[in-house]
């Protein structure tokens, strides 16, 4: 190839890698850190009371000047709400009996449009088809004592925002998560003393980034864990700087659970690091996943966004389907991996060879744990899994009243982080209940390939073992054949022996077709074209079915 | 420079230009045009074809959006029969008469242009 052909691909491909950035567009000034907030810092007095005031919660938001709190007596709400003055506080007088019910025809419970600084206290809402609580650029957010079930979407969310705080609160039954943060840095952001279930994430948190803390929270009975994820769908990626510590994360992907195809694809795993960098996954306790109990891999997008410079320690991590920790390639450096109390980490030895002091291998991974990712994201384009409606996700037992009920003090969202900014020192490994044992047993795996989804083990045989096992006949064979050969001088001999095993692949390709091997032509073809052709076939039969080619 | 050096710069100004780089403007202009609908955002803010033109609505996105007039006037739910379209999903609207409209999509955005909101003007030939 001429230089200029090269350069015309090379044009090409830096072309096409221009187009691989995120979607245009540019964050609130609250989700990058901008402190300015149209909240007073005060409450004004004044009460709104629905319905003794206003007949419907939307009239009596609509009514509200900044800084005034709207107390919702007992009752069920048929209404969705949409907030847009800043620094109001909204709450129930009884967080298991002030429900706004979407009845499955609209869309959020409360939505808060760039409105800074409302607080939405001791309330549930449920039954809508999109999300049970959302914010959306604003700077100040708090949920306190919320109760989201089976919403459509995510039960509690703050989007394209900064300084807030979700606490004491409850979700479940929502397809893609029980809670999420999205698009910021800094988030300036805490999630603590919360419980999601049965959803398709406990959390998730796309390009949710710096000053974002999870804390002393319960997720389980989801698809997967939690999932602070890099993704190009959204402005900001790459993920970075999320703390995770002291949570219980555990038996996800052992129950029924609503999902979307991202969450399809990850489940049963605890904690999973997905293309994030700068994070701490610290003191967790992280129990019976059929998958992994932690996974650091790659989310391959229009980027392909790797894990590095992570730092998992310190975490109780036991009944893990494949292994308790894995990492999985391609991979940034500098993950590190310290005093976890583990089992079995892929690739093996991870804490020996990843110390986060000391010599450490650069990127270690491996790459077979991908394969039942890539399974079951066919298996989601051929139709072969049964979607669960979010509506029939259970109930959860009367959840804990906020301290104070309606006398509490009234508190616009203003500086939120700065107080509740935890002190991560002091978070030690969660308490265990008693009745939770490990119950999950260590499954079956080929160099990480596992079973749990046929077409994923049978992708993982086809496109990864048998190449692999493959290659090393090719090996072995072409190796035996030189040693017995008599028309090779020594010198030449050794040549071929050292192409072939330092130049992977190629070495031995070049032998079988150059080396003058004296194996019959119609083998060497068939064993070169013939077998790697079929696997080949598989794999981009996988990917066109996968949607990822 | 030869033809082959031209064919190369060509090629990677075409690819830039045809893809839209970050700087390009927030103005979706043409006959018939595809708006993308991200997570939690209109891909262009502001829209402008021509009288008779068509926007076609695209879900690109893994939340559920739409695109609703402000006035009422028309709707993707109209020729998409729901308010809640995930990724791949397609709602094309033509627009027969001239008018600016403020749209917003009702699941992220309000009709006073808050959050997930855009609008779309449609011009006289020659407008």
């Amino acid at each position: 190839m001429g230089f200029r052909w090269a350069l015309l691909l090379a044009a090409g491909a830096i072309a096409l890698a221009a187009c691989a950035g995120p979607p245009r567009g540019e964050p609130s000034p609250a989700a990058v850190g901008d402190e300015t907030t149209q909240a007073p810092a005060e409450w004004t007095g004044v009460t709104r009371r629905v319905p003794a005031d206003y007949s419907t919660i939307q009239s009596a938001v609509d009514a509200a000047d900044p800084g005034d709190l709207v107390l919702i007596d007992r009752g069920t709400y048929r209404e969705a709400v949409s907030v847009t003055t800043p620094g109001i506080t909204i709450r129930g007088v009884d967080r298991n009996e002030v429900v706004i019910d979407g009845e499955f025809e609209r869309g959020n419970g409360i939505e808060v449009l760039f409105a800074d600084g409302v607080s939405i206290e001791n309330l549930t809402s449920m039954n809508h088809t999109v999300n049970g609580f959302f914010w959306t650029g604003v700077r100040g957010y708090r949920g306190s004592y919320l109760t989201a079930i089976n919403n459509g979407d995510y039960g509690i969310y703050a989007f394209d925002s900064g300084d807030g705080l979700f606490e004491h609160s409850y979700a479940s039954g929502s397809p893609d998560a029980a809670f999420y943060i999205g698009q910021c840095n800094p988030c300036d952001a805490v999630i603590t003393d919360s419980v999601g279930e049965y959803s398709g994430l406990g959390y998730s948190g796309s390009n949710a980034s710096t000053e974002l803390y999870l804390v002393k929270n319960t997720f389980r009975y989801n698809g997967a864990g939690i999932s602070p994820n890099s993704w190009d769908g959204e402005l900001l990626p790459p993920v970075e700087n999320v703390v995770i510590v002291g949570n219980l994360i555990h038996d996800n992907g052992t129950a029924d659970f609503p999902y979307k195809t991202a969450q399809w694809i990850v489940q049963g795993n605890g904690i999973l690091l997905t293309g994030s960098e700068n994070s701490i996954a610290s003191r967790n306790v992280v129990m019976n996943h059929p998958m992994n109990g932690i996974f650091l891999h790659p989310n391959i997008d229009k980027n392909v966004w790797m894990a590095g410079d992570n730092v998992v320690e310190e975490n109780l991590v036991a009944g893990s389907g494949l292994a308790d920790i894995t990492m999985a390639g391609p991979s940034q450096d500098g993950n590190c991996f310290e005093a976890n109390e583990v089992d079995a980490t892929m690739p093996a030895a991870l804490e020996t060879l990843q110390p986060c002091d000391g010599l450490r291998f650069p990127a270690l991974y491996e790459v077979g744990s991908l394969t039942s990712l890539f399974g079951r994201l066919v298996e989601r384009n051929l139709g072969l899994d049964d979607e669960i409606f979010y509506g029939e996700m259970p109930h959860p037992d009367a959840q804990p009243q906020m301290p104070g009920g309606d006398a509490a003090d009234v508190r616009p969202a203003v500086n939120v982080f700065a107080e509740a900014r935890p002190d991560i020192e002091s978070i030690g490994l969660p308490d265990v209940p008693a009745s939770l044992e490990v119950t999950q047993q260590k499954g079956v795996n080929l160099m990480g390939v596992t079973f749990a989804s046929v077409i994923g083990g049978f992708l993982g045989l086809y496109a990864y073992v048998l190449p692999l096992a493959l290659y090393a006949a090719w090996v072995v064979i072409a190796l035996w054949e030189i040693i017995r050969r008599d028309d090779l001088s020594t010198g030449a001999g050794v040549g071929w022996m050292l192409a072939i095993l330092v130049i992977p692949f190629l070495g031995v390709i070049g032998y079988y077709l150059l080396g003058k091997s004296q194996i019959p032509a119609a083998y060497r073809w068939t064993m070169l074209a013939g077998g790697m052709g079929v696997y080949v076939l598989f794999l981009v039969l996988g990917l066109v079915i996968g949607g990822i080619a | 420079m030869t033809v082959r050096l031209m064919v190369a710069v060509l090629v990677a100004a075409i690819a830039l230009v045809s893809c839209g780089g970050a700087d390009a403007s927030d103005v979706l202009e043409g006959e018939d045009v595809t708006l993308n609908m991200y997570d939690n955002r209109f891909e262009f803010t502001e829209v402008r074809i021509p009288v008779g033109g068509s926007v076609d609505f695209y879900g690109a996105g893994r939340n559920p959006h739409n695109a609703v007039a402000a006035d009422g006037s028309w709707s993707t739910e109209d020729v998409f029969g729901s308010l809640e379209q995930y990724e791949g999903d397609s709602a094309v609207i033509t627009f027969d008469q001239p008018g600016t409209y403020v749209f917003f999509c009702t699941l992220h955005g309000n009709a006073e242009g808050a959050g997930m909101a855009g609008t779309l003007i449609v011009e006289e030939p020659g407008g």
